[in-house]
Parts: structure tokens; sequence; C-alpha cells
């Protein structure tokens, strides 16, 4: 494991800082601050959304809705191999055994793959994670249910490694309470589908949104700026009665508004970069010693 | 006797059958599993793109004929399925190009003056029209004109000649007939997945250019371009093994960048490229050439290469996994990087008689490998190096290993820190305990046939308290290692200093002088020598009569050498700057005068002055010697004690010293190392060396400038002579005597009034004279001549180098040049005349 010059880090944007002390750099964790500051950050939105007579509660959904633990992006790739090596070892298949070093090297590819021959709008475009499964379909020679079963591991994986922001649940009960609209946009390579599956476990099955937004579906994203206008011509709502919360600067905070939408940022904390970066380091040296090629997919 | 013949014949017949398994087994154990890979990567990519993209996979003629077939070997051995709509697209870039004609005309001319640009005009009508059944008479044209540009192949097609409108009618016939076949190809899809071996992709963008109602992507064993490569459809390029430009040692299986050959010349049919199609009387359109393609079979006897790569595949079995073609190709592939970057000769024996061909309607074939011989006179083999598809494999080929190994690294480019930023602490290595009187530094970087010499110079010097630190400056410190202790040298008085990474020539000097620690110092580079009592002498005069001195510098020998297969060969030897019997700091400030190998100097002085200037990269003993002589002055010793060596024969630019290949950066640090002078004066103690440095570079101006006005009259005079010469400009040898002659006088008459030397010259302008009265002319001023020296159009060093008699005559000082000699007698002698 390499050490880490935490001042490598980039620092939050402090300019948005919508939560009083959310940006503190001594604070370790998420998951506490929200369990002491819950309620005094839902009656802030709830304030916010008073304030400007809002129709619509936008939120990003991963990091936002909820929250990730401090794993980095390669180690669940990694995790959600070994699962599925684990589920596969000792079945009889046609074909060859689902290693973990041959599931990932399959994924890194279809990502690869899904990304670049997706539809595009301007410069972006999102991979979907189906195209990801139909290219691992044929580079391991998977049959159907073998192929079903990797979006079972993957939604039952996500399922355990992330926590529902009670924050943000009480925020969107009290919106709907109020007759506001709840939408659910993430940038993404899960389909819509996907999210809602796993929204709706993290909520004990109970719907607290309107719609899901996946710019694995809908070609526009918060990235590209565009979702923003596509959600005001189909609710026909005015921008300056918009709402956005999200942990990403650019795209859930100045891109929102950008397009004239009010936003708040709830950034994931300095603390928990530094540790997903660092669990990113060991994660690569594992990689390595499995004899995977790491580069262009492997990130924190 | 029959009995002899039989066991040569089966010992020829042995010998073939071993190069034959050594072929096979390289394409199984080696390409194998690189194919395998590959394979594997686009069996996935193409079912892809047929299942969530809709897309036509068409297999490419001519490379995606075997592609196609090792697909189906893989497909057959591991169990997967086949494709469902593929098909064979049977084009070629050459009849793509023609396909483009109607819609998109600029890009066919543009094309047509890429491929047939400066090459005669015959060969582009002839490919144009090969399949147009041309009469006799549509095919003459004049050998002696060349495709030009797109601009002239616009106007060349425009014209209303007989041959253009051939040209056109076939490529509208084409354009038609393509369009046509595509459409019926392409039915219910509007998306196609071209595959084919690399590179750049340049029949996809055709197609993407010409028919943009279909999306058109492109699957590539790799994709990799060069500086002016079309990069437009660039991102719909799939490079399944490399996409990349350049050679990356950390990624092995970019190696292929240095040979594209081998993948090429694997997947090659036998077969013609296909450049037209026709169309059946039942409408059918169809190409002819495909026929022929598809009967390509393969077999041990005549693609061994092949054999073995299908036999790897076919060894593949359901059970093979991803991980485990993975492993065995990244194995694979650390083997083939080396195979490539630094073959052998065995290695290159596996390509020997292996031919690619080329395309784009030209006939013919390009060996792997050059034949180790002139292809035309003035051929080298350094030009058959550059020439050549795998210049590594023509480099060992051409030359023995240790020579051919630092140009096999250059040309990978590994020879040079690469990777910027903050470098490695220096390793020393090997450091005998050392209070030697003398350190003897030698830089070296991948040059161990110099190196060797140097060793064997330092050793035979009769002076024996010397310490010799030899510093490897970013080469292989093993190769250096053994180069040492190969040579005939004494170890334990051998210091080797590990520089890790490239440096540079100063920087290196530092390092191995702090490394020591001796009173006196002396740079002996790789490439020179000593006679051996270079050291006996210079120390006794600075322990001597010459204690006052900071350093002392020997006479010089210039050695003319030049780098063949069979080592080093010197062509000769004379004085180098044979006037210098002082040093002095207003000739200093001209220019560099004596080369490093013959300065012996005192460390205090270093010491005082703050070492060699790290940052010039070529000069830095020329600024050293500048600051030097501010401190102490130099001592000359008249004896030719020092060897400057020169490549300045054959091939200069590989083997070639820094003063000949690297004239432009002397130019460049020329002029920095002046300007550091003059800013000095500003504020110390040196403004008297910064004003004559800068007055150094006016004296150093003037002297150019008269050898210009030198050459300037002679043009102007001898004008009347070359105007008389032929069509080609070239002159007969009376007219050249005629010339030489007045060169004479004119220098002559520069040195003084002499007798009737007026009038000859005024004679010897006329463009009259007959060859009789031409040589009375040479005859009487030859022998009132006194110093004859080379005029502008004599080759004087390649007249030394072809007369090695001459050359002995000049060095010991018989004749004031080798033109002197030519002058007075080469000529009547019948030796060439080497002209500039």
């Amino acid at each position: 494991m390499h050490d880490i010059d935490v001042d490598e880090i980039p620092v939050v944007v402090s300019r948005f800082e919508d939560f009083e002390g959310i940006a503190n750099p001594q604070l370790s964790s998420r998951s506490g601050y929200f369990s002491t500051h819950g309620d005094a950050v839902a009656h802030k939105i709830a304030s916010k959304l008073n304030e400007i007579d809002a129709c619509i509660l936008s939120l990003d959904v991963f990091d936002t809705l909820l929250i990730r633990d401090n794993i980095s992006e390669a180690h669940r790739y990694l995790q959600w191999a070994e699962r599925l090596e684990e589920e596969f070892k000792g079945k009889r298949r046609k074909g060859p055994a689902l290693d973990t070093r041959s599931l990932l090297t399959a994924r890194a590819a279809g990502f690869r793959l899904a990304y670049r021959t997706a539809e595009k709008s301007g410069a972006y475009g999102e991979g979907r994670i189906s195209d990801v499964y139909a290219y691992m379909s044929h580079a391991l020679r998977l049959n159907q249910p073998e192929v079903k079963k990797l979006a079972e591991i993957e939604i039952a994986y996500e399922n355990d490694r992330l926590s529902l922001n009670p924050a943000i649940e009480k925020a969107m009960r009290q919106a709907r309470e109020d007759g506001r609209i709840v939408l659910l946009l993430s940038d993404m390579y899960l389909e819509a589908a996907f999210i809602e599956d796993l929204v709706m476990r993290k909520c004990g099955g109970e719907k607290l949104y309107d719609q899901v937004y996946s710019s694995a579906d809908v070609l526009h994203s918060k990235r590209s700026g565009t979702i923003f206008e596509l959600i005001e011509t189909t609710y026909d709502v005015p921008s300056k009665r918009i709402l956005h919360i999200g942990d990403s600067a650019t795209s859930d905070v100045a891109n929102a508004m950008q397009a004239g939408w009010h936003a708040m940022h709830m950034p994931v904390l300095r603390a928990e970069l530094v540790e997903r970066h660092k669990d990113f380091e060991a994660t690569l040296d594992r990689l390595k010693q499995l004899g995977v090629d790491t580069a262009g997919w492997a990130q924190v | 006797m029959a009995d002899g013949m039989k066991s040569i014949r089966e010992e020829a017949v042995t010998k073939d059958n071993e190069i034959l398994e050594r072929r096979r087994r390289f394409g199984c154990e080696i390409l194998g599993p690189v194919f395998a890979q590959y394979i594997a990567r686009l069996d996935a990519t193409s079912h892809f793109f047929e299942d969530q993209r809709n897309a036509k996979v068409l297999f490419m003629s001519r490379a995606g004929l075997r592609i196609r077939t090792l697909l189906e070997a893989y497909q057959a051995a591991t169990g997967t399925p086949a494709l469902n709509s593929a098909d064979y697209l049977w084009a070629s870039r050459f009849q793509v190009t023609k396909a483009c004609w109607r819609d998109n005309r600029h890009l066919v001319e543009d094309m047509l003056a890429k491929e047939f640009g400066q090459r005669p005009l015959p060969g582009f009508i002839a490919a144009l029209l090969r399949y147009n059944d041309p009469s006799a008479e549509l095919l003459v044209a004049d050998p002696t004109r060349v495709v030009g540009d797109a601009a002239w192949v616009r106007d060349f097609l425009n014209r209303k000649t007989p041959q253009a409108k051939a040209i056109k009618a076939h490529f509208e016939e084409q354009s038609e007939l393509f369009k046509t076949y595509l459409g019926t190809l392409m039915e219910g899809h509007e998306r196609a997945l071209i595959v084919d071996s690399g590179w750049q992709g340049t029949a996809q963008r055709l197609l993407a250019d010409s028919f943009p109602g279909y999306e058109w992507w492109g699957v590539y064993f790799g994709r990799s371009g060069f500086a002016d490569s079309n990069r437009k459809y660039w991102e719909k390029m799939i490079g399944l093994v490399i996409e990349t430009d350049a050679f990356d040692p950390a990624r092995p299986e970019t190696s292929i960048i240095l040979n594209r050959h081998i993948v090429e010349s694997l997947l090659e049919p036998v077969g013609p490229s296909v450049e037209h199609l026709v169309q059946d009387e039942d409408g059918t359109i169809r190409a002819p050439s495909a026929d022929i393609l598809l009967k390509d079979a393969p077999d041990p006897d005549t693609s061994p290469i092949y054999q073995g790569v299908t036999d790897h595949i076919a060894s593949l079995g359901e059970q093979t996994s991803l991980a485990d073609l993975d492993a065995a190709a990244t194995e694979a592939w650390q083997k083939l990087a080396r195979f490539i970057v630094h073959p052998t000769r065995e290695d290159v024996a596996i390509y020997e008689g292996t031919d690619r061909s080329t395309d784009f309607g030209r006939a013919g074939v390009m060996p792997m490998v050059l034949p180790q011989e002139k292809r035309h006179p003035g051929d080298t083999a350094e030009a058959r190096i550059r020439d050549s598809i795998w210049p590594a494999g023509q480099a060992i080929a051409e030359y023995p290993a240790e020579m051919a190994l630092p140009l096999q690294r250059k040309r990978a480019g590994v020879d040079r820190a690469y990777i910027k930023g903050i470098l490695p602490k220096p390793r020393r290595i090997d450091a005998p305990g050392s209070d030697a009187l003398v350190a003897v530094i030698t830089r070296t970087l991948d040059r161990p046939m110099f190196l060797r010499r140097a060793m064997e110079s330092v050793a035979r010097q009769t002076f024996k308290d010397y310490v010799h630190v030899v510093v490897c400056d970013g080469g292989d410190i093993e190769e250096v290692r053994q180069t040492i202790n190969t040579s005939a040298c004494d170890r334990s008085k051998v210091l080797l200093v590990d520089n890790v990474v490239n440096r540079g020539m100063e920087a290196a000097s530092n390092r191995a002088i702090e490394s020591s620690s001796s009173d006196f110092i002396v740079i002996h580079d790789d490439d020179d020598s000593w006679e051996p009592s270079f050291l006996a002498e210079t120390i006794a005069f600075l322990t001597g009569p010459g204690k006052d001195y900071g350093g002392v510098i020997t006479k010089s020998t210039y050695v003319s050498e030049e780098v063949t297969p069979e080592g080093l060969k010197i062509h000769g030897t004379s004085p180098y700057q044979d006037w210098v019997d002082r040093v002095e700091i207003s000739e200093m400030a001209i220019g560099n005068y004596f080369p490093p190998i013959a300065f012996l100097f005192r460390r205090t002085i270093y010491d005082t002055i703050g070492g060699f200037n790290e940052s010039l990269p070529v000069l830095g003993d020329w600024d050293f010697n500048l600051r030097f002589l501010l401190e102490a002055d130099i001592g000359v010793l008249r004896m030719p004690l020092a060897n400057y060596h020169h490549r300045d024969v054959g091939d200069t630019l590989t083997f070639g010293n820094s003063v000949i290949a690297d004239q432009s950066k002397h130019s460049e640090f020329s002029a920095l190392v002046r300007n550091n002078f003059m800013r000095m004066s500003i504020d110390s103690h040196t403004a008297a060396i910064a004003q004559v440095v800068g007055i150094g570079n006016h004296l150093s101006e003037l002297r150019h400038r008269i050898r210009a006005a030198e050459i300037h009259a002679w043009n102007a005079a001898t004008r009347p002579i070359a105007g008389a010469a032929n069509a080609a400009g070239v002159m007969s040898a009376s007219q050249l005597e005629q010339s030489d002659t007045l060169w004479v006088a004119m220098y002559e008459k520069l040195a003084g009034p002499i007798p009737g030397l007026r009038s000859a010259m005024r004679k010897l302008r006329s463009s009259s004279l007959t060859p009789d009265e031409v040589m009375q002319a040479a005859g009487r001023i030859a022998k009132r001549a006194t110093k004859l020296l080379p005029p502008p159009d004599f080759n004087e060093q390649t007249y030394l180098n072809e007369n090695p008699d001459v050359r002995e005559a000049v060095a010991q000082g018989a004749f004031a040049s080798g033109f002197d000699h030519f002058f007075r007698f080469g000529r009547q002698e019948g030796r060439a005349r080497p002209g500039r």
C-alpha cells in the first residue's frame, strides 16, 4: 500500500457550503453528520423549497440520497467479481470457470465498448450496464441465467454497500406531503429500473419519489447540462421553481444553477475522499497481483 | 562422390526442415497466444456490434480473410457461437478510392496524390487502367514525368486526353458498381463494423466520408498513426490490442508499432488486392479477385508461422478462460517485444525471405529484411536500416551484435530518459579506494565498440598512477560492465558510475569527477584514443617546467574512420589544428580549437570555476575552456599524443560525433555561450573576456565572409566556363581543369605579384580554350604556385579517403592538401576528381 499525500486530494469547493459545518475538515464521515444534523438539514431544505415556492425537488442519487462507504470504484468492481466467482464456483457450466480475473477483464472491456459506442449528445454519452453484460456474455460465454446473475449480484452488492441518507429521506417525505414533485436524477451507467430497484429496497419498499432519470436511458445528463431543460419541458415548470441537491460541484450545482435552477451542494467529505484514495491504491496492488490490466478503467 | 552429393542434399533438406519448424514454433509459442487474445476480443466485440448495435460485420479483404479464418477456428475450438450475418467486404483502399469518385472527387485526388506523388507517370496510368483493357497507345507516357500533388491530379484528370477520359470512365463505372454492391451487402443495416488488421483506418475513413448513409465502425488489431494522420473518425476505430502511436517499454504490446509487418505478413493471403468489381450478365456484382483469395490455403511449408498460430488456437478448448488467454498473451508479449526491439540474427532468420506485398495499384514486394548488399551505387548499411520495414532487424543483419544493440535501442527510443521528472540518484559501483594522481573520465552511452577501444587506450598508458572513471550515462550498465570486463585493461583502476538515466555529457563529467579525488583530471571521450605516453608527458610537464600552468594540451591527430560490419575501420589520419602552438584567450573567444582528449588540467582550477556547465548539450568543452582561461594558462606540448576520432565516412549520422552529427545544436549553443559571457561582464572581473568573446564572434564571422568572398570571386571568374557545360550542368574534364587552374591563379595573385599571371588569368576566363591550351596554362601555373588549397567544388576529404597514399604524403608535409596533389599529379595519373 502506498502512502497518501493528503494535500494531493482536491479540497471540496467551499463556496457551495449550503449545510452548516459540512465542509469542516475535521468531519470524518457524512453518516455521523447526518445522524446529528439530519433534522436541521431536512429543515433547511424545506425552508429553501418554501422560499422559492418550488414545484420540484430534484435529487442526485449516489452519494446524495444513497451514501457510499469509502470503498473505491475499482474495489467495488473487484468485490463484485469475487462474489460472482464464489457464486459460480463448483457449478457445472458449458465453458470456462468464471474466475475473478476473467470477470473483471471482461467487465472492463465491456465498459470501454459500452461507453465508446454509446449514443452521444454532443460530446456526452453514457454507457449502459446492460451493454456491459451483453459484452461479458460473449467474452465469457455466459448463458441467459448467468447474465441475469450478474445483475442480481450487482444490485445485491450495491444494496449492501449503500446507506439511505436520513436527512434527504425526511426532506423527500416533507416535499411530497407539501405536494411537490420529487425527481431522482442520476448520471450513471445503471439504467433507471436498476436504480429504482435499489432505492425502493433502501426505503423499505416505499416509493418516496415520482420519477427516476438515468443518463444511461435518456441521452441527457447533468454533466452535459441538457437534462435540466428536459425536466422543465416535461413537467412544464419554470427553472426558478426547481431545487436540486447533489454532491458534484459541477454537474449538480454549477450546471443546475447555469440552467436557472436553485441548487444546494452536499459534498463528499475530504476525509472520505482520502479514505477512498487509500483504498484505491491498495486495490491497484491487489489487481496487479491478480494479473488484471487496470489501464483505462480502474478509478477512485 | 554420389554419396557426398546426397549427403549435402540431405543436409540442406534437414536444414530447411529445421527452419520451418523454428518458424512454426515461433508462430505457435509467441504469436499464438498474442493472436488468441486478439481473436477472443474480436469475437466478443463483433458479437456485441451484431447484437447490441445491429451492425453488419464486414471482413475486409485481404487481411479480413485470414482474420475470419482464425476467428472461426477460435469459435470451433472454444465452442463459441458463430456470427449471424457476417460477410466479406471485397475492397481495398484503392478500390474504395475509386468508389468515392462520384460523390467525393477531392478525396480521390488527395489519395492518388498521396499514393502516387513523385512516382513516374507511366506507372500511375498503368495502375489506374489495369482493369480497363487499355490499348497500347493509352499506356504511352513520358517516363521522365512524375505525378504531382492533388491539384496536379485534378488538372491531369480534367484534361480531355484519351487517358484522362478512360480513367474517369473507369472511376465512374466502379463508383456505380460499388454503390450497388454496398447497398445489397448492407441491406437491413445502418451500421457497419469493418474487420481489418489496422492501423490508420484509411478505407474506413474514405467509406465514412463517401457513404455517410451508414455509420462506419472499424475493429483492428491495432490503431496507430503518425503526426499527419487524419484522425477524423479515430473514435470509431477500435484497436483491440493497441491504440497508440509510440512504443512504450512499459507496455510490451506497443512494440508491434516498431514492426507492424509481423501482423500484416501473417494475415496476408495468397492472392491479389481487390481493385475492381465487375457485373455479370445476370446482374450479379462481384470482385474477380475474390475467387483467387478464397482459395488461400496456407500450409505448413509455405506459411509455417501462420500454421503455428492456427495450431495454438486449435489447442484452446471450451475450458480456456479469459484469464488463461490474458496470462499467456502477457508472457508472449514480453518475448515478442524483445524479439521486435532487440532481435538477434537467429530471430531475423525467422522472417528471412518473408515479403510484404505493396498495394494501391502497385506491383512488387518489400522484404522484411533487405539483403545486405548495395541496392545502388552509394547505398550504405545505414540507408538500408533507414529504409527497412524492420530497422532493428536490419541493424542486426548489417552489424555485429554489439554494434547493432545501440542502434536498436535508439530506434526504439529507449536510450534516453523519456520520463522527465526527478532523476534517480546515480549509483556508484565497483569503487576501488583511490588516491591516484590523475582521474581519467570516460562518458559512455550504448557504444561498447568505442568504449572497448577507450579502455585499452587508457590501459596502454606508460604512466600508471591513475583511476579510470567510466560513467554509464543512461544506457545498460550490464553492457558497460561486460565491455570493461572483456577489455584488455587493469580492472583495479576502473571506477564505474551508473548515472541510471541520461543526464547529458557535462553532467556526466561532473558526476564522474566528483567520484574521484585526484590532483589532475582529463576527459577521455569513449570514441577517442591516446598515444601511450600521453599521461606521462602531460604529468611530467605540469609537475615540472609547467608547474605554473593550470593545464596542458598536446598536439592532436585527426583520425578519419568508419563503422563497418567488420568493426572500426580507419581511413586515414592528419594533423588536427596543426597551427596551435599556444593557447590564447583571444583565439579561444572565436571558437574552441582543441579537443578534450588533448587537455589535462588541475582539479584546483576545475573547482574554482565550478565544473562543467550542465545546461549545455553541446559546446560544453568550449564554455569550460573559456572559463578555465580566465583562471589559468594552458601550456602546449608539441607532440601529437591525442587522437581525435571522427566518423566522417559512411554512416556519419548513426555513429557520428556531436561535432559532425549535431551541427545545428553547435550553432544554437554557440550563441548561448557567447551571450552568457557578455552578461557576465555586467558585474564581474570578466568584462575583458566578455568583450573578447563578443569580438570573437565578429572575427569568426569575418573569416566566414572572406571564405564566402573567395567562393563568390571564383564563381564569377569561372562563370563562362560553367556556362559552356552541357545541358545537365556537367563540366568536361578539360573545363574542370581550366576552372581549377583559374582557382590556383587567383590564390597566387592574392599572395603577391607574379609576372604574367594577370594575362594568364584573363585568358583562362575564356570559354573557348582548347584542352591543350588549358593543360599548358595549368602546367605553367603549377610551376609557380606555392600553396595549393582546394577550390569550393573539390571534395578534399573524399579525395584523401579514396587515395590513402596521398593522405600519407599530405600528413608528411609533401603536399599542402589533397588538391595540391591532384592539381600537380593526380589528374595526369587518372585519379578521380571528387566534386561537391
